[in-house]
């Protein structure tokens, strides 16, 4: 595998991170929403993410042989958080029920912060071990001279 | 001498990087008689040519507003850096390789 294409790992995992930073910003964005397309309310969106290794196709096999194979991240999908709504006493709301209740999304604010604040961290972290792997390159080039 | 080229991940159109990177990792013609400082050079530059592309493209479309994936540019900036790095130290060497056989008195 040549530097260039390990850059690729870290760019992945950027690549990753920042797109669950975007559901994460989604989350909060929505955390009031009661009426989305469908008509229920607003449900927590999860990123799942999984590691690139290979479908063991042809150009998978190939990739491999020619080191070109540079792994990383990818998301696999994005799921709906199936945890209950949060039922809030609002007879005047429009969307509230026969008793009064109004399902709010069961979008956890402080655990969207703490989410935040990891994907963020992960981000940065990336970002370290992509300016590693350059300054690794570059000093490699360093060598006999 | 073999040189690895430095295949740019260009999410262009990648059957058509494929195929250039392909053509381009043949070795340099050793047999070729005199060409081979001349046909590493010129495949050195097409490799940073190749990765520099890239760049420009993302310059451009950070001009008209598209820069969707800021982090994206900023590795395709570092990867041209290093293909530019890599092809002057390269150069370097045979250059000094170069003038080596030249100081050889007959």
């Amino acid at each position: 595998m040549d530097f260039l294409s390990a850059l690729n790992i870290s760019g992945s995992g950027l690549t990753a991170q920042k797109l669950r930073m975007d559901v994460i910003s989604q989350n909060i964005a929505n955390a009031q929403v009661t009426r989305t397309e469908k008509g229920t309310p607003y449900r927590r969106k999860m990123v799942v993410l999984s590691s690139i290794d290979g479908n063991g196709d042809f150009q998978d096999a190939l990739d491999k042989a020619l080191g070109r194979k540079a792994g990383g991240v990818q998301v696999k999908s994005i799921l709906e958080d199936p945890s209950p709504l949060v039922p809030v006493y609002d007879p005047t709301h429009p969307d509230a029920n026969d008793e009064g209740y109004v399902m709010l999304p069961n979008v956890n604010t402080t655990q969207e912060m703490i989410d935040m604040l990891g994907a963020s961290r992960a981000y940065e972290a990336n970002v370290t071990a992509f300016n590693a792997t350059k300054a690794m390159a570059l000093k490699a080039l360093e060598i006999g001279r | 001498m073999a040189v690895v080229p430095l295949c740019a991940s260009s999410n262009l159109s990648s059957i058509r990087s494929m195929a250039e990177g392909l053509s381009r990792t043949s070795v340099p013609d050793q047999a070729d008689g005199g060409q081979g400082f001349k046909a590493v050079f010129e495949q050195l530059i097409d490799n940073v040519e190749e990765t520099e592309a890239v760049t420009k493209i993302d310059a451009y479309k950070l001009s008209i507003g598209e820069a969707d994936d800021l982090h994206n540019m900023m590795i395709n900036a570092a990867k041209a850096d290093i293909a530019l790095q890599t092809m002057v130290q390269i150069r370097n060497k045979i250059l000094d390789a170069y003038t080596e056989v030249m100081r050889i008195n007959l």
